[in-house]
């Protein structure tokens, strides 16, 4: 075997073993599906979610789940890899109080015979006061003096 | 011989010298010793003496100088004579039927250029009251009926003088007498009259100057919100000058809202009602006016031991008279003394008087002797005359003249040669004319007579005419007319112009202003910035009081203008306004409020009303009050004066609204009050929380977050989290969304708690524990279907690529959705009441159907399978903290 033969074979195989590598990294869970990025990405979107504006009406601590499901995308999208698909599903949210569940699957690009392999993860969260009671927020909403079902009608 | 001879001529100078000293002595005696002549007491001194006659009523007044006694002849009847002295300026008055002649004479000797001794006549004057006719309607009901009502009433006597005097020169018909008499009395009754619609009402207080009013201080233990009155009024009177007196009244009513308790971020209402009514009277204080006196000064032509009202007969002749008749004047003594007297022996006195009669002739109007003389009047078109009754008529209305220090002075339309004594009435007109004419003489002569330059008649001698001395008798007074017609002319003119001074006056009492009244309300926020510029909030509008336009910075503050002088419509008030926050937009996607926005935006905001929001990080004021009026429920029971007055004391007044130049007279008032907010719960720390500690804690310097009371110096307020950061987030198990420590039970945050239940939005069902005890129920099997997906969204790397740009261009959360407002998503039709609801332009425009899945219901709090949950489907009222939820509701509404 001359030399050259022997520098092209190693050539060959450096090749083939980034491609193997590559392929099994596709398969791996990565760190945008870690449960620790799918837990700050929903902290900061339930943070930005948060409706100052039916605060200022009821006393109360909302989410808008527009807001939430936006801001979730966009940051999301700018922490992750793109070249995998991502499969996002909002279940159950409820606004006041604030509770969503978040599941997010994702695909490798490559597929074996067409089979992608999927992986996903989840997070069930609340936004929860850290005081107790709101004696004020109480009396006035069943006083019917924060009701403001009439407003902007 | 000789010696006779030198005896002689020193005789002579003894004679001549003689003769000069008694010549020069006699002179010197002759000259002191002046005797005074009839002309000079006549022109010196009885000139001086003035008549005035009103109907057979005669008063004279001395002013000559000197003190005179007088005799008075009655009516021709020598035998009832009357004596008696009139001081220099006093007055003697006499009744005569038809006439008088009253003789004046010294009561003094008199030495004043010549001499005359007590006793000495200084001449006489005569008066006749034959012009004067009976007052047909003097005794008549009409005119007694109304001396008898205003006997007393000068003004009203002076109003109609003809239902006063028995004697008259004119007669009026009954029609127009009481037609004197209606305008009198209506006059009387309106004049003066007003003032009554101005009462007090005793529940307002006045003011004196509605500039400097009472501070108005919210009472911080009120229960009455909004209910409180402040009621004052003012009364003010103004007069023009002109005799119209405008007295208005104004109430005003301020109320306004009581203290208000809030929470770092929320918003509240303040209002402030004020509402003014006004009264105003009228009341013309002139008096109406009066009828002027009609004066008729009488020419006084003094002819021997007589006097006439014409220049003529002359002394001579009448002299004759007395001689052949006694002075009866008897119809053959006239005629056979003209004859000895004027025309046999030419004793006529040269008269001074200087006109021709063909001078006269061409200068009077009263002359009209021949056709010629009168066809040239009437073709002059001026003044002109038919017939003896329109002379009357013409001199009645145009007296053609007026008199100045006793002269008759021709003036005006139609002058007149003659005083208006010889038209006085319509027989003493005719008789003028045939005087002129010479078919009447008191002489019997038959060449006229003719005016003299000063008004009077002197009769034609031939050449000359009688230069007796003539006067007018009696003067003028300013406030006097010379005809009855001036006079009912005058009184018409006078009525007229005091009505339309009334009705001027009345007028006056217009209740709106036109002033511009400014509103401004202060609101000083603090917060924990360590900035105190931006503390204080001003709010400022003004408003033209007769309109309903308000400008200024913030309009929308006065939410009320409702009286009758802003809009023009009815209402109870004149004024009636309320002011208040000015309204208040919340942006839907970022929470800000903003007092105004640009047109077309309004999809992208809340409207609140007319609310204030305090700042996310308000710090705690008026903390004391606060506790007790949310911690103690207001209860004024539980607080001693003490704790009353201590609380008092240390209240901020951060709510100060200015009311400037309100209502009618221009009100300035200034209230204040305040809100009051506290950290949440601050004296009921969880002992458990590290970061809640009281002053007491031994660890207290090391909390990060210290309770807070109120008169705690050091209260470190800037700690103060807001409510609405004041959260956990919490990932949590599904089915046990709150784990408890086996020692202790947990204690769940307030918004998962009954006590933030809010049921009053039925679009909008919030029951914390009803989704607690679901959630734990369904789970993990949520994921199990599409049942309760709400978002699906597929990111492929094309989509993140879109995101990413997306992100770069808008990095900024609070960043415009588009620069395209045209594009723009709003929430539209899918707004729900009471919710700030966004749509999202990322999701719904940026990216496509294959991306975006699945999207959820906006301005729904929880759906499930695709459809909202409501109503029952929301609340489970089997639920013990539905059923505490629904008393306590019931309690507190009914609560005040």
């Amino acid at each position: 075997m001359s030399k050259g033969m022997l520098i092209v074979g190693i050539i060959l195989l450096a090749i083939i073993t980034f491609g193997v590598v590559n392929i099994v990294q596709n398969y791996q869970t990565g760190n945008e599906l870690d449960y620790y990025l799918l837990k700050e990405t929903t902290e900061a979107a339930m943070t930005d979610a948060v409706d100052v504006g039916y605060y200022r009406l009821s006393g109360l601590l909302r989410i808008d789940k527009e807001k939430f499901v936006e801001s979730f995308v966009r940051r999301f999208s700018e922490n992750v890899s793109n070249s995998r698909t991502y499969d996002i599903g909002f279940y159950d949210i409820n606004e006041t109080p604030p509770k969503v569940s978040v599941w997010v699957k994702s695909e490798t690009v490559a597929a074996i015979e067409g089979e992608a392999l999927s992986l996903s993860n989840k997070i069930d969260v609340i936004l929860e006061s850290k005081y107790n009671k709101n004696k004020y927020v109480t009396d006035m909403t069943r006083s019917g003096k924060l009701d403001y079902s009439e407003i902007d009608k | 011989m000789k010696k006779c001879k030198l005896l002689l001529i020193p005789a002579i100078f003894v004679s001549v010298a003689l003769g000069i000293l008694f010549s020069n002595t006699n002179g010197v005696n002759a000259a002191n010793n002046k005797v005074c002549t009839a002309e000079t007491f006549r022109d010196k001194y009885l000139k001086k003496i003035n008549m005035e006659q009103n109907g057979n009523n005669i008063v004279f007044e001395n002013k000559s100088g000197l003190n005179l006694s007088y005799k008075f002849i009655a009516d021709g009847n020598t035998s009832n004579a009357s004596t008696g002295n009139i001081n220099n300026n006093s007055n003697v008055s006499f009744t005569a039927s038809s006439g008088g002649l009253v003789y004046f004479y010294l009561v003094e000797d008199l030495d004043d250029g010549c001499k005359a001794s007590a006793g000495t006549e200084i001449g006489k004057i005569e008066f006749n009251v034959e012009a004067l006719i009976d007052n047909p309607l003097y005794y008549d009901s009409i005119c007694v009926n109304y001396r008898n009502r205003w006997s007393n009433d000068e003004a009203m006597k002076n109003a109609v003088p003809y239902c006063y005097s028995p004697k008259t020169y004119s007669i009026y018909s009954r029609e127009q007498v009481q037609e004197w008499i209606n305008t009198a009395e209506s006059l009387r009754n309106e004049s003066g009259s007003g003032g009554s619609d101005i009462t007090i009402d005793n529940s307002y207080k006045e003011v004196k100057d509605v500039t400097k009013t009472d501070k108005l201080v919210c009472d911080a233990f009120s229960t009455n919100n909004y209910e409180t009155m402040h009621k004052y009024y003012h009364v003010d009177t103004k007069n023009d000058g002109n005799g119209c007196e405008v007295t208005c009244k104004e109430e005003i009513e301020v109320n306004f809202s009581d203290p208000v308790a809030t929470q770092a971020g929320l918003c509240f209402q303040y209002l402030i009602e004020i509402k003014s009514k006004v009264v105003c009277d009228s009341n013309y204080t002139k008096s109406p006016p009066t009828r002027k006196q009609v004066c008729y000064p009488t020419p006084v032509c003094i002819s021997g031991n007589s006097s006439f009202d014409a220049g003529g007969p002359n002394e001579e002749f009448d002299e004759c008279i007395k001689s052949c008749d006694g002075g009866k004047y008897t119809q053959s003594c006239i005629n056979s003394c003209y004859e000895e007297v004027y025309v046999n022996k030419s004793k006529v006195k040269k008269t001074t008087t200087k006109y021709t009669k063909d001078e006269v002739k061409a200068i009077s109007p009263l002359y009209v002797p021949d056709s010629t003389f009168y066809q040239a009047i009437k073709t002059a078109g001026t003044c002109s005359w038919n017939t003896p009754e329109e002379l009357f008529n013409l001199r009645q209305k145009y007296p053609g003249g007026y008199y100045n220090n006793g002269n008759w002075i021709q003036s005006g339309t139609c002058p007149s040669q003659l005083g208006p004594y010889y038209f006085r009435n319509l027989q003493q007109t005719k008789k003028t004319i045939d005087m002129l004419n010479g078919y009447y003489s008191y002489s019997g002569g038959k060449l006229g007579y003719y005016p003299d330059g000063n008004g009077i008649l002197r009769e034609n001698y031939g050449s000359t005419y009688c230069d007796d001395a003539c006067y007018w008798s009696g003067s003028c007074g300013s406030d006097t007319v010379l005809t009855e017609k001036q006079a009912q002319e005058q009184y018409e003119k006078d009525v007229e112009a005091y009505l339309a001074a009334k009705t001027q006056c009345e007028q006056k009492t217009a209740t709106c202003t036109n002033e511009t009244t400014d509103y401004k309300i202060i609101v000083n926020n603090e917060d924990n910035d360590n900035d105190s510029k931006d503390d204080e909030e001003i709010f400022s509008s003004s408003q033209k009081l007769n309109s309903n336009k308000v400008n200024g910075n913030f309009p929308t503050m006065v939410t009320l203008v409702d009286g009758s002088c802003e809009d023009g419509k009815d209402d109870p008030w004149h004024y009636h306004n309320i002011i208040t926050f000015p309204g208040a937009w919340i942006n839907n996607k970022t929470g800000k409020v903003v007092h105004s926005m640009d047109p077309g935006h309004e999809d992208f905001y809340t409207y609140i009303g007319n609310q204030y929001c305090t700042k996310l990080n308000s710090v705690p004021v008026n903390t004391a009050w606060y506790n007790w009026k949310v911690n103690q429920n207001g209860d004024v029971s539980v607080l001693t004066d003490n704790d009353k007055k201590e609380i008092e004391k240390n209240l901020e007044m951060n709510i100060n609204g200015h009311i400037d130049n309100y209502g009618y007279f221009g009100w300035n008032f200034d209230v204040s009050c305040f809100y009051a907010l506290d950290e949440i719960d601050p004296y009921d720390c969880d002992p458990n929380d590290p970061e809640c500690c009281d002053p007491s804690d031994p660890d207290y310097s090391n909390c990060s977050r210290k309770k807070c009371p109120p008169t705690d110096p050091n209260c470190d307020k800037k700690k103060v989290v807001s409510p609405i950061n004041d959260y956990e987030f919490r990932p949590i198990a599904l089915d046990n969304m709150f784990p408890s420590d086996k020692s202790k039970a947990r204690d769940i945050g307030f918004n998962w708690t009954c006590a933030a239940t809010n049921l009053e939005n039925p679009d909008y069902l919030i029951q914390p524990v009803s989704v607690m005890n679901r959630i734990q129920a369904l789970g993990d099997s949520i994921y199990k279907d599409n049942r309760y997906l709400d978002y699906h969204i597929k990111l492929t790397p094309e989509t993140m690529r879109k995101v990413r740009n997306y992100n770069d261009k808008y990095d900024n959360y609070s960043a415009p959705t588009s620069d395209d407002s045209n594009v723009v998503l709003t929430a539209g039709a899918n707004k729900t009441a009471g919710i700030t609801v966004y749509k999202s332009y990322l999701l719904h425009k940026v990216l496509n159907s294959s991306e975006l899945l699945k999207s959820g219901l906006i301005g729904c709090n929880n759906e499930d399978n695709g459809s909202c949950l409501k109503g029952s489907a929301a609340i489970d009222t089997s639920t013990s903290c539905y059923n505490e939820y629904m008393a306590s509701s019931a309690v507190l509404k009914g609560v005040k």
